[in-house]
């Protein structure tokens, strides 16, 4: 029988945790042998109860794991361990790696990576920059990865996959769910155009106990992580714990100071992360590091279109965050209907846009 | 001996005369009434009796028995007490028979023969009117209420003796009773001038009350949403004659009709509590009577944090929002009540409240829609102008402003709905929130660049048919306001400014 059955048997056995799988394999060299092992081999070995080993045995059947690895042929998703060679050195060297991933798509070197990741709930402005390094990054050929979350997570991916680059998405379900729905058709791209990978089995459904851990993968797979919008008590944050503890490099998007959603980033300043002053300048420097050549066009510098005097002023209220016209009526001089008309005429101008209803920002 | 009495009872907010007959003959003593009668009405026999008694006379030691007729509608209330004694006292030729026959009484009647006052007098001297009835005889507390119909004799009494002495020997001082309009004017208390800040919710709100569009303030708590609500009433355009009858009757028949101050001559605004119940909003009971949307006929009813409400309470008002009036059946009857009033309707954007503002708000986006789901689309669609009200700074607060006051918001009202009833005095509706779909175009017709224009913003704003059209009527009053015939650019862009709740909004990020 063909080890490669073995392999899918022991990724997706679930009496042997996560983090044991590994360790297991060290001792007993490949899987072939782990599903062989007698009771006393596996109780030698010291890793596991004798519990665990009892129903672990009881449940591993031949007969079943061909049949099971028949169908999964089958579905569109592939698999990796680490028995095989071109498993990503990069998930080897972490502590507590995963033993193997489930995909969709198609894996790529993990050479040029970058990991950007932030809040769910994000801001206008979180979305733009989201969606604007994502692009630069994959214009310039550099591999954007995340979780495939709502907010920052998507943006980025999508970010990406509108400047042309491959983008791989971790989840912390198995690799067939799509969390959250809505990003069916982001999934269906990012399979198209890189991967979505996974260490749980197919048809996990996101538990929330399940997120924490892929972070582990989303910073090991990459060079650096860049945070971009982050509470002071957020699910990114421990993205930057693995990767400091991985030795990886960490940059922020700076936030203001008393801005709920900026604390996280800010906070990771104040310890000494890197600061992301220019989206291109960033790329830029990434591209030299690596040593690439930056395929990217710097993005024309925008003059201010002659203005008004009205629309100066009216301009000159609004921030980069969204703001109502009922506040910006409030403080300025203007009649209602006329300052419609200036906000509609810097909207047409591309000075103004509107995240949702009523409440205008400054384009970054 | 026989006698017959005129009487009348509240039925909806109208009311139907009711004979009252009553027969002394031989046979079993014995005090007997039939005629559909509810359980108050029925106990009038013992008020009765211990009032004639304690009055000097005595019931015969006979078989009497009274009717009330017509049989088949349900009689209910304490004011049959006062005719069944009248006719009792006819029967036995105390009171003259044919003395009677133009008049309509109305009273309870205490042990001790004290008139005691009704509700409903105002609908039931109007039928009593309509009937060609030439006087009527009501509780002295009832008199000014009573008074308020013109073109009948109205007599107030204070005991059963009183009455008496009136129908046998005319006696009766007429006493010159004053009306109370001072209190009238006092009771506005809430002015637009007292209001600082919230331009943008101010000019709302005469957009909506040009057209009487129905309207939806979006905000956190303690913006001004509520206050700027009471302040609705004092721009809303003075009431004539014939509404603020159909309104005191409606409250009278619900026993909230302050007699003193005449007519209600300000247009009411009801602000029920969000834990009324369907029948306490709408109207209902075993004898129906009129709820808070009738009781806020030809006013405003404020729906202070619309999500608290019982879903399908709240799905009850859709049709009487379509047709101007609720119908109610019951066992006893259909009964149809007015409830033709503008809806202002208040709401926080989460169940924080501070939803856009992330630094505040804590909610998560299911929780947002969780909450966003408890107003359901159709009512929605009802509501015509939505509106966010901002936080307010301090600045914004205390800063003495000249603002300007309610008088001269209503003049400009006034003047717009004077356009409108001379525009749609053919076509059978008075406002621009109105408009059937299908008149659209006669009334609302777009220029070329507008019409260009609002192409874009429907793809824009992913607008539906019905939310065009309402963009449309809106922006119709605009132009009404700025005496503009053509609707021209702004206000199109300001009626957009006004579109409905779009939930695809809430997903901001």
């Amino acid at each position: 029988m063909n080890e490669i059955v073995y392999q899918h048997w022991f990724l997706n056995n679930t009496d042997i945790s996560y983090g044991k799988k590994p360790k297991l394999l060290e001792y007993f060299y490949d899987s072939y042998h782990i599903f062989n092992a007698s009771k006393t081999e596996l109780m030698e070995s010291g890793l596991l109860d004798e519990k665990v080993v009892d129903k672990f045995i009881e449940n591993r059947n031949k007969a079943q794991i061909e049949k099971d690895y028949e169908s999964f042929c089958h579905s569109p998703f592939s698999f990796i361990t680490m028995e095989n060679l071109s498993y990503p050195q990069k998930l080897r060297d972490i502590y507590d790696p995963a033993y193997g991933m489930f995909y969709n798509g198609k894996l790529p070197e993990f050479n040029h990576v970058v990991s950007i990741v932030g809040a769910r709930r994000c801001s206008a402005y979180g979305k733009k920059i989201a969606l604007e390094l994502g692009e630069a990054l994959g214009q310039a050929g550099i591999i954007v990865i995340s979780g495939m979350a709502r907010g920052i997570d998507s943006f980025a991916h999508r970010g990406c996959l509108d400047g042309g680059g491959n983008t791989v998405a971790v989840l912390g379900c198995g690799c067939d769910v799509i969390y959250p729905k809505e990003n069916r058709l982001l999934y269906e791209e990012i399979v198209e155009r890189g991967a979505v990978l996974s260490e749980y089995p197919i048809g996990t459904s996101p538990i929330a106990l399940n997120f924490p851990r892929r972070n582990r993968i989303v910073s090991a797979l990459s060079d650096v992580v860049v945070v971009v919008e982050a509470r002071s008590k957020s699910g990114s944050l421990i993205t930057t714990d693995f990767a400091l503890e991985q030795g990886k490099d960490i940059y922020v998007i700076p936030g203001r100071i008393g801005d709920a959603l900026s604390e996280g980033c800010n906070k990771l300043i104040a310890q000494g992360a890197g600061i992301i002053t220019d989206i291109d300048k960033f790329v830029q420097d990434l591209t030299d590091l690596y040593g690439m050549e930056n395929k990217r066009k710097k993005a024309i510098k925008r003059h201010l279109p002659k203005l008004d005097e009205k629309q100066k002023k009216v301009y000159g209220l609004f921030d980069y965050y969204p703001k109502s016209i009922a506040t910006v009526l409030e403080e300025c001089e203007l009649d209602y209907l006329e300052l419609l008309a200036v906000i509609f005429s810097l909207e047409k101008l591309g000075l103004l846009y509107e995240p949702f209803k009523n409440n205008y920002v400054k384009p970054a | 001996m026989y006698s017959v009495v005129n009487t009348a009872t509240v039925f909806g907010i109208d009311s139907k005369i009711i004979s009252v007959e009553a027969d002394i003959s031989d046979g079993m003593p014995m005090f007997d009434m039939v005629g559909y009668l509810s359980s108050e009405v029925k106990e009038a026999k013992e008020r009765v009796r211990a009032a004639l008694k304690n009055e000097g006379y005595a019931l015969p030691v006979k078989r009497i028995t009274v009717n009330l007729s017509p049989a088949s509608i349900r009689k209910t209330g304490a004011g049959f007490d006062l005719p069944i004694a009248v006719a009792i006292l006819s029967a036995i030729g105390i009171v003259e028979c044919e003395r009677l026959a133009n008049t309509c009484l109305l009273g309870e009647i205490s042990l001790d023969g004290k008139i005691q006052p009704i509700t409903g007098v105002l609908s039931m001297v109007m039928e009593a009117r309509a009937n060609d009835l030439k006087e009527v005889i009501v509780p002295k507390e009832n008199l000014m209420e009573a008074r308020l119909v013109e073109g009948i004799n109205t007599i107030g009494v204070e005991k059963l003796s009183d009455v008496i002495a009136y129908l046998n020997h005319g006696k009766y001082e007429d006493e010159f009773l004053v009306l109370d309009s001072e209190e009238n004017k006092a009771v506005k208390e809430y002015d637009f001038s007292m209001l600082n800040g919230q331009a943008a919710l101010r000019r709302a709100c005469e957009v909506a009350i040009s057209g009487m569009h129905n309207l939806l303030m979006v905000g956190p708590p303690g913006a001004g949403k509520s206050m700027i609500a009471k302040c609705i009433p004092s721009i809303l355009p003075p009431m004539d004659m014939d509404e603020q009858l159909e309104l005191s009757k409606i409250y009278s028949v619900s026993g909230k009709f302050d007699e003193r101050l005449g007519l209600i001559k300000n247009r009411p605004f009801r602000s029920p509590h969000h834990t009324v119940s369907a029948h306490g909003l709408v109207g209902g009971g075993q004898n129906p009577k009129p709820g808070e949307i009738s009781l806020a006929h030809k006013g405003v009813l404020f729906l202070d944090e619309l999500t608290e409400f019982n879903k399908s309470t709240l799905e009850i008002l859709r049709q009487p929002m379509e047709d101007k009036k609720v119908n109610i059946s019951r066992a006893t009857g259909s009964f149809c009540f007015p409830a033709d009033f503008v809806l202002v309707a208040a709401m926080n954007p989460c169940s924080c409240g501070y939803y856009p503002d992330l630094n505040r708000c804590k909610c998560t986006r299911l929780s947002i829609q969780r909450y966003l789901s408890k107003i359901s689309q159709p009512l929605l669609d009802r509501i015509d102008i939505c509106v966010e009200a901002p936080t307010l700074n301090f600045a914004q607060i205390s800063r003495r402003q000249d603002n300007e006051n309610s008088e001269s918001i209503r003049n400009r009202v006034i003047a717009c709905h004077e356009i409108q009833r001379e525009r749609y005095k053919a076509y059978g509706f008075k406002y621009n929130s109105q408009i059937p779909s299908n008149l659209m175009e006669v009334f609302c017709p777009l220029g070329e660049s507008e019409a260009s224009y609002m192409e874009k913003m429907y793809e824009k704003y992913s607008l539906t048919a019905r939310t065009y059209h309402k963009v449309l009527r809106v922006a119709r009053t605009i132009a009404d306001m700025n005496g503009a015939r053509d609707i021209k650019l702004e206000y199109l862009q300001e009626a957009l400014v006004y579109r409905g709740l779009d939930k695809k909004y809430w997903e901001a990020c």
